[in-house]
């Protein structure tokens, strides 16, 4: 579904990611774990297609990000860590412009929109312009106008912050479910034990480097995902 | 404190004047040469202000001087100055005061809230200082031409020049304290601003125009006028306590313009925080109903963006669409004082004089339309939701041609229907009707074309407040350039031409425009995409 091969980005003189390749099956939840400024943000908004790069190739289901971005963009959705809304639209007319972009019919927009924005508690606040949303908010609706056309690939940078506790369990049923109708998710995220129970693969990046990747199993081995990290962390210090 | 936080505001401005180059190191200095240019364009702005005002200063001279009535003359300066003052600050101080986006930010700091406040106010008068200087300038030299050369009257001209700013940024502060506490009760509170903004500009010059009348009425009358209307006495202060030497005068005149700031200042500090919180707290927001679904297309959906984005700000708005009352109300203008234009004019004894006139209002046309600037912060203002168009299924070149269409759909029907009422009233030759229909309209979407442009080559995504890139940025400025120097190539042009035929100048005027349009959305559609793509979300 996702395959990054080989990603560069280089700001100025600095390589903020270096020959980066992952690799994402459909029904996957990928985790990308990394300490602050290692490049996952980067790597995700490359993956997005809202980020150019100098070297390397991302495919979403077989179509290059760079040559053809529209059809990627109609294979995905990407939720940033902040997700800044445009604050002079209610949040219904945010929702539409959304659904309208991506094409979505009156029928099925009105069917998913009214399934999503139940979970997630929003349907009051809907009428309201969006510069009176909290963070937590502007978090569930960002995540509803990403769910609005079914995407195949869920790109999340930090899905969870934010959120209540209700609200991120209600996500992790989402991106389970998601998966088991074949979808993929890669998303970022520090709260080790959440990618720990999530994830089917994860990988840490360092520096804007690969150190490891594989499934749970392969990374974490007996131990926890925390104790692998840490070492790691250590070893490269 | 105040030092650090003045250093931040002007780094901010700066950053909105000298964009960051693709790619370029986020710690790098900005580029001199950028800056250079900018100073430049605010010179050459500064200069036909200056040129404006100096004309007017040697009229006012010519009227009142031989007559001894000196005290009118500075009179009129205080007036101008202000109203400069006023109507640069008003709603800057709106949105650097009340509305900043770094509010909260710095009231969790450390900081006391009259240091915030100082520091904001302190870059507003430094504003002042340029946009006084302006009208102080050409007042100073036509003074030094025709005036005497006291040096009573040089002190207080001095001392007037450096208090008067005083008294602007109070009334100034003020005013955008009530804006900002009426608008902040109120749905749809950028168009209640823009109204009331509005209603207060054309008031404002409403009077102006007729202040020299006022004056001279009281100048007639001095004594008799002077004692039934106290509140007038101010004014002939302001301009005798300059013009006379009359130290008493100066002084009082010096209290009005100091005091007022003092209090305010008092005032705001005091409330700083209450005004702030009391704003956000009160805000009335009228919800959609519940379950709004409507299905629309992916094009639609961009320039409903564009305009929603547009209608949500009073400073875009204002900074960016001043020309649209002042094209309807020339037009208006113009066919209401027909019959007055047609009689000057026909005093000089030209043939075809409507024809003529028609001509020079095609000009003026396409020289208001160069304050109608859409497009050039466009994509400044997507800012730090860039990420969000970017990430959508839509091509680069239609989210370029949303910007586009929002600047047209807004100018060229109000320049279409100047040209149809202008073309009913002054009955011109056919090549001159079409001209009226054909160019104005044509320039708005060459105008759409270069602000989208000069914003793809100087963006600036990271602002703190909108007002940097409406107002200063560097997109802005390069904008007006391009926009009002081809308005003088084109009369040049034109002149030439209806000297042999105005089928001519029809055929050349609008190719001129039309090849512009056509080689400034060919760059925009490849170039212009490139950029457009190279902008860091």
């Amino acid at each position: 579904m996702l395959k990054i091969d080989h990603y560069t980005k280089v700001y100025g003189s600095k390589k903020a990611v270096d020959d980066l390749s992952i690799h994402i099956l459909p029904g996957e939840i990928y985790g990308f774990i990394g300490h602050n400024g290692a490049g996952k943000t980067t790597t995700l908004k490359a993956c997005a297609g809202i980020l150019q790069f100098e070297q390397g190739e991302i495919l979403v289901d077989g179509n290059s990000i760079r040559r053809d971005p529209l059809t990627c963009k109609k294979l995905m959705a990407y939720v940033p860590d902040n997700p800044d809304l445009y604050e002079f639209m209610t949040g219904w007319k945010y929702l539409n412009f959304v659904a309208d972009v991506y094409g979505v019919s009156a029928a099925d927009r009105k069917e998913r929109l009214g399934q999503f924005v139940e979970i997630f508690g929003l349907s009051t606040a809907l009428g309201q312009s969006i510069s009176t949303y909290s963070h937590g908010m502007k978090q569930k609706l960002a995540l509803i106008a990403a769910l609005v056309h079914q995407p195949k690939l869920i790109l999340l940078d930090e899905p969870f912050v934010g959120l209540d506790p209700l609200a991120s369990h209600e996500l992790k049923q989402i991106m389970r479910r998601h998966c088991e109708d074949g979808g993929s998710i890669f998303f970022s995220t520090h709260v080790l034990e959440v990618a720990e129970k999530l994830c089917d693969k994860v990988a840490i990046i360092r520096g804007g480097r690969l150190v490891v990747s594989g499934t749970m199993e392969e990374v974490k081995g007996t131990g926890s995902l925390e104790e692998v990290f840490l070492e790691l962390e250590d070893r490269n210090d | 404190m105040i030092k650090i936080l003045v250093r931040a505001r002007f780094a901010a401005m700066l950053a909105a004047l000298t964009p960051k180059k693709k790619n370029q190191d986020p710690n790098k200095k900005p580029g001199k040469g950028m800056l250079v240019l900018m100073l430049v364009l605010y010179l050459y702005l500064g200069f036909i202000f200056m040129m404006l005002f100096f004309s007017a200063f040697f009229g006012i001279s010519q009227i009142y001087l031989p007559s001894n009535m000196g005290w009118m003359y500075f009179s009129m300066f205080v007036i101008l100055s202000f109203a400069m003052m006023f109507i640069g600050s008003v709603f800057t101080a709106k949105s650097q005061i009340f509305e900043a986006k770094d509010n909260d930010l710095l009231l969790a700091m450390p900081i006391l809230p009259r240091d915030i406040l100082a520091s904001r106010m302190l870059v507003l008068l430094l504003l002042n200082y340029l946009m006084e200087a302006v009208v102080a300038v050409p007042a100073a030299i036509v003074w030094m031409l025709f005036g005497n050369g006291q040096f009573l009257t040089w002190l207080g001209f001095l001392l007037t020049v450096l208090a008067l700013p005083f008294f602007g940024l109070a009334i100034s502060c003020l005013f955008a304290w009530v804006i900002s506490m009426i608008t902040a009760k109120l749905p749809k509170s950028s168009f209640v601003t823009v109204a009331a903004f509005l209603l207060f500009f054309f008031a404002y010059f409403y009077l102006i125009s007729n202040a020299e009348q006022y004056l001279t009425l009281f100048a007639e009358n001095g004594d008799a006028i002077a004692s039934s209307l106290g509140g007038i006495l101010p004014l002939y202060w302001f301009g005798a306590g300059i013009a006379d030497g009359n130290l008493w005068q100066l002084a009082v005149s010096l209290l009005i313009y100091i005091l007022p700031f003092a209090l305010t200042y008092y005032l705001l500090s005091r409330s700083f925080i209450r005004l702030l919180t009391t704003k956000k707290g009160s805000r009335h927001k009228v919800a959609e109903k519940a379950s709004v679904v409507r299905a629309g297309n992916a094009q639609k959906a961009l320039l409903k963006r564009e305009l929603a984005r547009l209608c949500s700000s009073s400073a875009y708005m204002l900074n960016c669409g001043l020309s649209i009352p002042l094209l309807l109300i020339v037009a208006v203008a113009a066919v209401v004082k027909r019959d007055t234009i047609l009689s000057v004019f026909s005093e000089i004894g030209w043939n075809g004089i409507n024809n003529i006139l028609c001509c020079c209002f095609v000009l003026a046309l396409c020289f208001l339309n160069s304050m109608a600037l859409f497009t050039a912060p466009s994509v400044s203002l997507e800012g730090k939701t860039l990420w969000l168009i970017r990430s959508l299924p839509v091509s680069s070149a239609d989210i370029l041609r949303a910007k586009l269409k929002m600047h047209i759909v807004i100018t060229a029907p109000v320049n279409l229907i100047c040209g149809i009422v202008l073309a009913i009233a002054y009955t011109p030759s056919i090549p001159v009707i079409l001209l009226l229909l054909i160019a104005p309209p044509l320039y708005c979407v060459w105008i759409a074309n270069i602000g989208l442009i000069c914003n793809l080559c100087h963006p600036v995504t990271d602002w703190i407040n909108e007002a940097q890139v409406v107002k200063q940025g560097a997109a802005i400025l390069l904008t007006m350039l391009f926009s009002t120097l081809p308005v003088f190539v084109l009369a040049a042009i034109g002149v030439v031409l209806a000297i042999f035929s105005y089928w001519l100048t029809l055929l050349f005027v609008c190719a001129l425009i039309m090849l512009g349009v056509v080689l400034t959305y060919r760059y925009l559609m490849r170039g212009g995409v490139a950029r457009w793509e190279g902008i860091s979300a």
